[in-house]
């Protein structure tokens, strides 16, 4: 007599398809995922505890160990979120040298989604081709700050350095030549067979449900919602610069695709306007040397590569916060994993993870 | 190197001319404090209200549950009674005026030292409609806090997370169970009370 079982299969948490330390386990009916329970918190590091602990100067390294794919969008949330809290003013320059950063972080960020991406798919020159220009962004960073990974780049109330010289024409030659750069990536990908049999109809996930989980970033504009940071609670200068916020409507893992490859498009339209517009002047506003926020509390959240970035900071009028919380993209969206594979193949888990463009020091903490 | 002038506001302002002057600080207003100090930033104040309309709504329908209505930088926070979160999340939710669809943030705060130590943070917006609000929810040690995951599923995970890190219980969790550490961790390491190192970690010390 033959007989049919469900059968478990773990997967990770040392996978190199799962982009870090994530450990699935997929109840199959065949080569079909039924249900899935995630588990997650094997790089737990207590960051929010260990923030009871620092003053708010300190607190910004930690950030950069958070996401550290887009380390610059950490920076950027905190900051905003303790000038928020004080009511500090920050000098125009500053701002723009951080839009400019912030916005090569998320290509550099998006490039480094396509390339592992399209590795789990099965596209290596992709990768190749993607690292490529990254290095170009990071050696811009190195340029900037002195670090290519974890920046610590920015402090509450400005900049701690100006750009070095000469650092804007190389700024300006990579805003130059990348969109070129990008059409070979769209050669290689956009109308491929294989890309398009691996990633259309794959990881559907609609807006309402889309909403429901909290999703947001490039997986809910996928879905149709129109719904940017930069635009709909808009943060540092953003209203000053013309870009558009791409949306499409078939909610699947080729149009998440489309949607980062527009927005790599739109950020090199931003740092080509602030780079045009750059003020001359301070770097630094008016900020007390101890950081002693008033008593009170904020939610700041900015639109981070993966979706929203949010940060609350309790302060009880000390010099260190009295509760630090992340709200971080990677921890939502994850969770809106077993809704999208349910009913898929085995094979599709590894396009969705890759879809969701997770980090795991950033859903773990 | 940025900044040409290293902060001459606050050291230069307080003796400003009157350098023999007995009583300096209280004589400041009237007579010499006004030239030296040509545009005192303007202090933005954080405390001040701000005309929310989601706040007007939830007063108008229940008056009952507000007890208290805080403002910082910009933000509403309203303090709710524990037992009618649930009806005040499902109205901001549905009413077509407000349509709080997206619950962006969910977190605890551990206050040892109040009778109900812990408070329970909600952070709202609307997709369509652009605002925002922040609930909260007060609630002792070892008790439960009604679960909002019946109102938006992304609160499975958060609120699994208060538990894990906090110790706070959800009435009506469909999965409760820690998420971030092993199911055997004793403890929870948000509370106040919990060393940064943990306990019984001695034979970590420097050597």
């Amino acid at each position: 007599m033959f007989r049919t079982e469900m059968m478990d299969i773990n997967m990770g948490p040392q996978h190199p398809a799962t982009h870090g330390v994530l450990r699935l386990k997929l109840l199959l009916d065949g080569e079909t995922v039924t249900d899935t329970d995630v588990i997650i918190g094997y790089l737990h590091r207590g960051v929010e505890k260990l923030c009871e602990t620092k003053n708010y100067h300190m607190i910004e390294p930690y950030t950069d160990r958070l996401d550290y794919v887009a380390a610059m969008y950490e920076n950027l949330g905190y900051v905003e979120t303790v000038e928020k809290l004080m009511g500090i003013k920050v000098p125009e320059r500053a701002e723009y040298i951080r839009v400019i950063t912030a916005e090569l972080q998320r290509i550099a960020s998006h490039l480094v989604w396509l390339g592992t991406h399209a590795l789990d798919i099965g596209a290596m020159t992709v990768f190749f081709y993607c690292f490529r220009e990254r290095e170009i962004i990071l050696d811009l960073f190195e340029a900037f700050c002195g670090a290519r990974l974890t920046y610590n780049a920015y402090r509450i109330g400005g900049l701690p350095w100006d750009l070095p010289p000469g650092w804007t024409d190389r700024a300006r030659h990579f805003v130059k030549i990348f969109p070129e750069r990008q059409k070979e990536y769209d050669q290689l990908l956009t109308k491929n067979r294989i890309w398009l049999g691996r990633t259309k109809g794959i990881g559907i996930l609609r807006a309402e449900d889309a909403i429901d989980f909290g999703v947001t970033g490039p997986c809910l504009r996928s879905a149709g919602v129109d719904y940017d940071l930069r635009k709909a609670h808009p943060y540092s200068v953003y209203d000053r610069f013309q870009f558009d916020v791409p949306v499409t409507y078939n909610c699947d893992t080729y149009d998440r695709y489309l949607i980062r490859m527009e927005e790599m498009r739109q950020s090199t339209r931003i740092v080509e306007q602030a780079l045009d517009h750059l003020p001359a002047g301070e770097i630094m506003g008016k900020v007390p040397k101890r950081i002693k926020p008033p008593v009170g509390e904020v939610y700041h959240t900015v639109e981070g590569p993966r979706g929203e970035l949010g940060f609350y900071i309790v302060s009880q009028g000390e010099d260190k916060p009295y509760r630090m919380r992340f709200r971080s993209p990677s921890f939502v969206n994850l969770q809106a994993l077993p809704h999208m594979i349910r009913g898929s193949l085995v094979a599709d888990v590894v396009a969705v993870i890759g879809t969701l463009d997770i980090v795991l020091g950033d859903v773990d903490r | 190197m940025p900044s040409p002038d290293p902060k001459p506001g606050p050291v230069a302002a307080p003796p400003g001319s009157g350098s023999m002057s007995p009583p300096p600080k209280p004589a400041q207003p009237p007579a010499a404090a006004s030239p030296p100090k040509p545009a005192p930033p303007p202090k933005v104040d954080l405390k001040a209200p701000v005309d929310s309309p989601v706040l007007k709504a939830l007063q108008a329908k229940l008056p009952q549950a507000v007890v208290e209505v805080s403002f910082h930088a910009g933000e509403t926070t309203v303090l709710l009674k524990k037992e009618n979160l649930l009806e005040a999340c499902r109205f901001l939710k549905e009413d077509p005026n407000l349509r709080m669809d997206h619950l962006s943030n969910l977190c605890g705060v551990d206050f040892p030292d109040r009778p109900e130590r812990f408070e329970v943070v909600y952070h709202l917006f609307s997709i369509s409609l652009k605002h925002r609000i922040n609930l909260k929810v007060r609630t002792a040690d070892g008790e439960a806090v009604p679960s909002v995951t019946g109102v938006w599923r992304t609160a499975n995970w958060h609120e699994r997370e208060v538990l894990d890190l906090l110790g706070v219980s959800f009435e009506g969790h469909p999965d409760p169970r820690r998420i971030l550490l092993t199911d055997e961790w004793q403890g929870h390491p948000l509370r106040k009370e919990y060393p940064v190192k943990g306990y019984d970690r001695d034979h970590l010390k420097l050597r």
